[in-house]
């Protein structure tokens, strides 16, 4: 009897020791790149921002928000109309800022159409084209990427032609490389995530994501 | 039961749930991806935390027979995981095909404690509490 006890207790102290450590990492890990965001908050020299960066809004409340996706990745393709709503009710105080985690086969080619895009201005209208028809030209195992520039070329004003010459010199090897390596020092392992000023949001929603918008307009 | 046996599936036990829960702290918190051979480490792991548990709290003496088969698969793929991470078999020979190559090193102490090497330490203690119940029976 004495002998199940101790077996017992020693099960729930090694267990109590998993969840304290877990909290204490997290916490440190968190803290760690709260500290980062700090420190870099008006540079963009990474990692949260750099220079090759797109970046949406005016910021006039000096808050950062970072997404980092995957045109090809399906949880960014579902999530994108959160963060659009969240862009444009809070377009004034937040910058938006995108980074590339690219992941899948057609990745770098849904990269390079859509900083090509930039010259023409037209990233927003690229970028919502990639995400709504997604399931067509990235089904799994039949992947057919060059579907694309048939969605592509609805979109009004955007010179398909000069689209194509672009995206076949664009070189983003670089752009991409720094990205990923960024992602590395924050430990983004997936698609998407997200950080506002600094904060890595748990809750990938809407609710979640202005919630903490709001805690650093009214810090 | 002898009260050493016991003692020595204790031991075990002790030994399994730390593995355990260090592969979980691994992969949940530190975010550590697991490759393939670390998975079939695991499965062989995590169902000895059950049976020596179950087998302290309702001691019989069969529980070698559970226990052991569990053992020796983990211990093989713990072997094998480390002649790769040691480079004595080349990587190619590997059955990972998507993800984390099984060669990846996520951390290194002293230069030759890593992942699979605390899995060979694991599976060898409990291997040898295991074969200590059995004679001391």
């Amino acid at each position: 009897m004495k002998n199940k006890s101790i077996v017992i207790i020693s099960l729930f102290v090694l267990v109590a020791l998993f969840f304290l450590g877990s909290y204490a990492y997290k916490n440190n890990e968190s803290s760690k790149i709260q500290k980062l965001a700090e420190a870099t908050s008006t540079s963009n020299n990474g990692p949260f921002v750099r220079d090759h960066s797109m970046i949406f809004g005016e910021n006039k409340k000096n808050i950062t928000v970072v997404e980092f996706l995957d045109p090809e990745c399906e949880a960014c393709a579902y999530y994108y109309p959160s963060i659009k709503k969240v862009y444009k009710e809070y377009y004034e105080e937040i910058r938006l800022v995108i980074r590339y985690l690219a992941n899948h086969q057609n990745s770098e080619f849904a990269v390079k159409i859509l900083e090509s895009s930039r010259v023409q201005n037209k990233y927003t209208e690229v970028l919502e084209v990639i995400f709504s028809t997604q399931e067509k030209w990235a089904k799994h195992g039949d992947t057919r990427p060059e579907l694309l520039w048939q969605f592509l070329s609805k979109i009004e004003g955007l010179d398909i032609e000069k689209l194509k010459k672009d995206v076949s010199t664009i070189d983003i090897k670089n752009l991409l490389s720094k990205d990923r390596l960024d992602a590395a020092k924050l430990k983004v392992t997936g698609t998407p995530s997200v950080f506002v000023n600094g904060k890595k949001a748990k809750d990938l929603s809407y609710d979640g994501i202005v919630n903490l918008v709001e805690s650093e307009i009214y810090k | 039961m002898k009260k050493s046996s016991s003692t020595f599936i204790f031991l075990s036990f002790l030994v399994a749930t730390v593995a355990t829960l260090g592969s979980l702290f691994f992969s949940e918190v530190m975010d550590f991806i697991p490759c393939t051979m670390c998975w079939y480490q695991r499965i062989f792991m995590y169902p000895l935390v059950v049976i020596l548990f179950i087998n302290l709290l309702y001691p019989d003496d069969k529980v070698f027979k559970y226990a052991m088969p569990l053992v020796l698969v983990g211990l093989f793929f713990a072997i094998y995981h480390n002649l790769l991470m040691f480079k004595i078999i080349p990587e190619s020979v590997v059955p990972c095909v998507q993800g984390v190559p099984c060669s990846t090193e996520y951390f290194n102490l002293l230069g030759f404690i890593n992942i699979p090497f605390l899995s060979l330490v694991s599976y060898s203690l409990i291997f040898i509490f295991l074969l200590n119940v059995k004679k001391g029976r």
